[in-house]
């Protein structure tokens, strides 16, 4: 009962948050609501046994990414951000059309039936043998290969970042 | 076979060689190479005849495809060589002149820019006359035939800058195209009627086909009658007939010793050579003969008589070979092929020499006029005279070539125009007679014209200004000898035709004689009607065509040398005669109304009302529609990112849209 | 309400949390907030990852977040980078002077 609850109030505190976040015009205030939401996210993922991904949500996007925007945020010329129209001509288009989207979402999940599926990593495992594990296990033994390439991926992407932002080499 | 193979691929390999890697090397060695390459294919030639002669002139002939060209269905040709009596003399003939004109080129054209290109073109223009003789079959002949009428319109307009030289290479190449597709309709009814394009297939079943007939807009024509006309047609273009005989004064726009070598040895040649070559067809076919011969006697008077008054001594010339075609085809027409082929030969050898001796003489006069600063046209014998003392050489080296064509004895020129001559009467109907009595005439009036130019050129005063004569002088050795050596052969060509009145050409160690040794290449029809002369009227013959000639060069001497003013007087009292024959029947004039302008018109009304109207009408239309959707739908196009990915989304949601539908 | 968290819950906060994202991609001008709201959407698809990891018992689609999160990193980083160097061409970060595509 209680995690009904916990649940109902970090997916309305998400939501509220994720609004915030976009239609915020002052980026800084943008970046705190997306903290904000951000750590409503681990909350969410706790509640469905999601321990370790919780952690990482709060190391990884609060603790970095959000880190990453921030400092752009210093870098660039705040007044001069500001200066930028919000809202565009085709806005309430796109939002109509993001909306039906939405709609259309909402309403096949209500309306559809999920069966039960049972696998290896039941409720029980994952609480006797920890999350952690039970992900590690995973990681290092099925998805070594994606893995690695995954480390490839942050690789290259430092490589470019560094490509891109810098003045000259 | 693959010896013979080398005749035509030597002048190829050079022409390969000069137009690829020309530029790599001095300019010197492209002469050189051309030079070795034509001189190595005239001993291979003779190397042929002798081979031939010492066979008695009688087969087995050399004949057999060194490859298959094409062979689709039952439609087979092959690249194939045929070397019989008439291809052989043809090969000497085509390989000699283009030596010497070779050589005569390499002096002419001594510091002209264009001069590897020049021998380029020469190789390439020797290499498709002689695949045009060697040919097997008439699909390959056709090949060497157009590459001959391509290389006459490069070299006609060898010096492409000049306006007249540009529009005389067009010229050749248009009236030839007329001819060509005669010549090539005749070929592919050739095809549908026989089956076959190789001659010894075609003129095996030759005879089969007598009588048979074919529908032509509502008439019954015989085939063979009609094939032989189509082929005639294109000979008629190829060889300057009347009425296609229009392109070749144009043609003297060329360098000199193009001329000499579109005149003398190759390409115009090449009808008369064709005739003879289908001679089989054409003695089977006697309408089509006998057109072959009317057209070759009208065109040899008509031809003659324009040369009596033109002042530029190229065109004189240029007639004096159409006029002596003329008599080519009136012998190939009344089935004395061997008397066509022997006088195309024996004017190969003096039409050459004069063609190259006109171009010593212009080549002189033009440095000379150029040097005194005198503005002249160096071709026009009016702005000549006297220069026999300069051009000693030239000058007696034209006089042997002019002797030989006036048919004046014992040069080469009387032997094979008296035959034909003699032929023409023997043929025995009106026709024949008619025939020679155009001959003579036309006869008369070559000795006349080539006379008056002689004198024109050579004797009297000079009518340039007296700073330029001390700048004119004899051409260089390499110029002079190709001359001498052609006027060797001027003088003796002849022998291998002695006639048989003076003993024959065994008389002077010839056999048989060249009628014995080309016999075997012609068919057997036609000739036969001819009956046998008795001895006095064959000496009359004799005599008048010789008289005819001297009465001639005495006219022209009466004129030009002993009263001058005369021959002024002369043209003063015909004006009308004068004048059409300077302006050459109008026949340019005439051609310029009928076909030139009309077609004009016709470019011009198709130009204004259906290409632009239609056709750009429609290209134009097609660009501006398009042009107009694009401006309407321009506006979807914002470049803003955020709009294509909202229109992404949009089709995103149509498809959820629909698959939901269907699922809930 | 009783036993665990039904599976629609954390579906349809995911989908609604998308949707938001999409709206904000699609109508910011600034495009800080365009990758921010990419991240929004990155993180909606996070939570259905882990929802069905949950309902079909399997550990899968937790370690399918992580390499989510790799690539979220490297969309960052690289973003930002793209973020600076337009930035410092245009003096900009208004979107629509991301005009290339029509020239």
């Amino acid at each position: 009962m209680a995690e009904h609850l916990f649940f109902l109030y970090f997916a309305v505190a998400a939501l509220i948050c994720g609004v915030a976040m976009v239609s915020r015009s002052n980026l800084l205030h943008a970046a705190l609501w997306m903290l904000a939401f951000f750590v409503h996210m681990a909350g969410i993922f706790l509640l469905l046994n999601a321990e370790f991904i919780a952690a990482l949500q709060v190391m990884v996007y609060a603790g970095a990414i959000l880190v990453l925007y921030l400092f752009v945020i210093m870098l660039l010329d705040v007044r001069e951000l500001a200066k930028v129209r919000q809202r565009h001509a085709s806005a309430t288009v796109a939002s109509l059309i993001a909306g039906v989207m939405g709609a259309i979402m909402v309403v096949v999940v209500a309306r559809g039936t999920f069966n039960p599926i049972h696998g290896a990593a039941t409720a029980a495992l994952l609480a006797s043998q920890g999350n952690v594990e039970s992900v590690a296990i995973a990681l290092f033994t099925t998805y070594l290969l994606p893995f690695e390439v995954a480390s490839l991926i942050l690789l290259v992407a430092m490589v470019g970042a560094i490509m891109l932002a810098k003045r000259r080499l | 076979m693959t010896t013979t193979a080398w005749i035509p691929a030597l002048p190829l390999l050079a022409f390969l060689c000069n137009g690829l890697f020309g530029s790599f090397y001095p300019r010197r060695w492209s002469h050189r190479i051309a030079t070795a390459a034509v001189l190595a294919a005239l001993a291979l030639s003779i190397g042929t005849v002798i081979g031939l002669v010492s066979h008695s002139g009688h087969g087995p002939f050399l004949y057999g495809d060194l490859y298959t060209w094409i062979a689709a269905g039952t439609f087979r040709v092959g690249v194939g060589i045929q070397v019989d009596p008439l291809t052989a003399m043809m090969l000497v003939v085509v390989t000699g002149i283009s030596s010497a004109v070779h050589v005569y080129s390499t002096g002419y054209m001594e510091g002209d820019p264009g001069y590897r290109r020049f021998f380029t073109y020469l190789s390439l223009f020797t290499f498709s006359m002689l695949l045009l003789v060697l040919a097997n079959n008439f699909l390959l002949l056709y090949v060497g035939w157009e590459l001959v009428g391509v290389c006459s319109y490069y070299l006609i307009g060898f010096w492409y800058e000049k306006r007249s030289a540009a529009d005389a290479g067009k010229k050749a190449f248009v009236v030839n195209r007329v001819g060509d597709f005669g010549f090539g309709l005749g070929i592919f009814l050739i095809w549908v009627t026989f089956g076959s394009l190789d001659y010894h297939t075609v003129f095996a079943q030759a005879h089969t086909i007598v009588g048979q007939h074919i529908a032509l807009l509502g008439m019954e024509v015989p085939t063979l009658t009609l094939i032989c006309l189509l082929l005639f047609v294109g000979a008629m273009g190829k060889s300057a007939q009347f009425p296609l005989h229009v392109w070749l004064p144009d043609a003297m726009e060329g360098p000199t010793p193009v001329s000499a070598l579109i005149h003398a040895a190759t390409m115009v040649t090449a009808g008369v050579y064709m005739v003879a070559r289908c001679s089989t067809l054409f003695d089977l076919a006697p309408v089509a003969a006998d057109v072959v011969a009317v057209v070759g006697g009208f065109t040899a008077l008509f031809a003659a008589s324009i040369g009596l008054v033109q002042n530029d001594i190229k065109r004189v010339l240029a007639y004096s070979t159409v006029s002596q075609l003329g008599y080519m085809f009136l012998a190939a027409g009344l089935g004395a092929y061997g008397a066509a082929a022997f006088h195309l030969m024996t004017h190969a050898f003096f039409k050459g020499l004069l063609f190259l001796c006109s171009g010593a003489v212009i080549h002189s006069v033009e440095h000379g006029f150029h040097a005194a600063g005198v503005h002249a046209d160096p071709q026009d014998m009016r702005n000549m005279g006297g220069l026999r003392a300069q051009m000693p050489a030239t000058y007696r080296t034209f006089v042997v070539g002019a002797l030989a064509i006036a048919g004046i004895p014992p040069l080469a020129g009387f032997c094979s125009k008296d035959l034909i001559l003699e032929r023409a009467f023997a043929h025995g109907n009106a026709l024949g007679t008619l025939l020679w009595g155009v001959g003579v005439a036309a006869a008369l009036m070559t000795a006349f014209y080539m006379f008056r130019l002689i004198f024109m050129t050579f004797h009297g005063e000079g009518r340039y200004p007296a700073e330029a004569e001390s700048k004119i002088h004899e051409s260089p050795v390499s110029m002079t000898r190709p001359l001498v050596v052609l006027a060797l052969f001027s003088c003796v060509a002849g022998i291998v035709g002695w006639p048989e009145l003076l003993g024959g050409p065994s008389l002077v160690h010839m056999g048989e004689g060249i009628l014995a040794f080309l016999a075997p290449a012609f068919g057997h029809g036609h000739a036969a009607h001819a009956h046998e002369l008795s001895e006095a009227v064959a000496w009359g013959l004799m005599g008048l065509s010789v008289a005819v000639g001297v009465a001639g060069i005495a006219i022209a001497y009466a004129l030009y040398v002993g009263r001058p003013e005369r021959a002024v007087a002369l043209g003063r009292a015909f004006p009308q005669v004068h004048r059409v024959l300077l302006n050459k029947y109008f026949v340019d004039e005439l051609y310029d109304v009928i076909f030139v302008n009309a077609i004009k018109t016709l470019a011009r009304l198709l130009h204004r009302g259906f290409d632009v109207f239609v056709i750009d009408g429609i290209v134009n239309g097609t660009a501006i529609i398009i042009r107009d959707i694009g401006a309407g739908l321009r506006p979807l196009q914002t470049g803003r990112v955020n709009n294509y990915a909202t229109v992404m989304l949009t089709g995103f949601v149509v498809i959820a849209v629909v698959a939901s539908a269907t699922w809930l | 309400m009783s036993g665990p968290i039904p599976l629609q819950w954390p579906l349809a906060l995911s989908a609604l949390l998308f949707t938001l994202g999409v709206v904000g991609v699609l109508t910011r001008r600034n495009m800080i907030q365009v990758f921010m709201s990419l991240e929004l959407m990155l993180n909606a698809v996070n939570l259905n990852l882990v929802a069905f990891a949950r309902h079909s018992e399997s550990i899968t689609g937790q370690v399918f977040v992580l390499f989510v999160f790799t690539v979220a990193a490297a969309e960052a980083a690289v973003g930002l980078a793209i973020i600076i160097a337009f930035y410092r061409n245009k003096q900009t970060l208004n979107v629509d002077e991301f005009n290339l595509l029509k020239w």
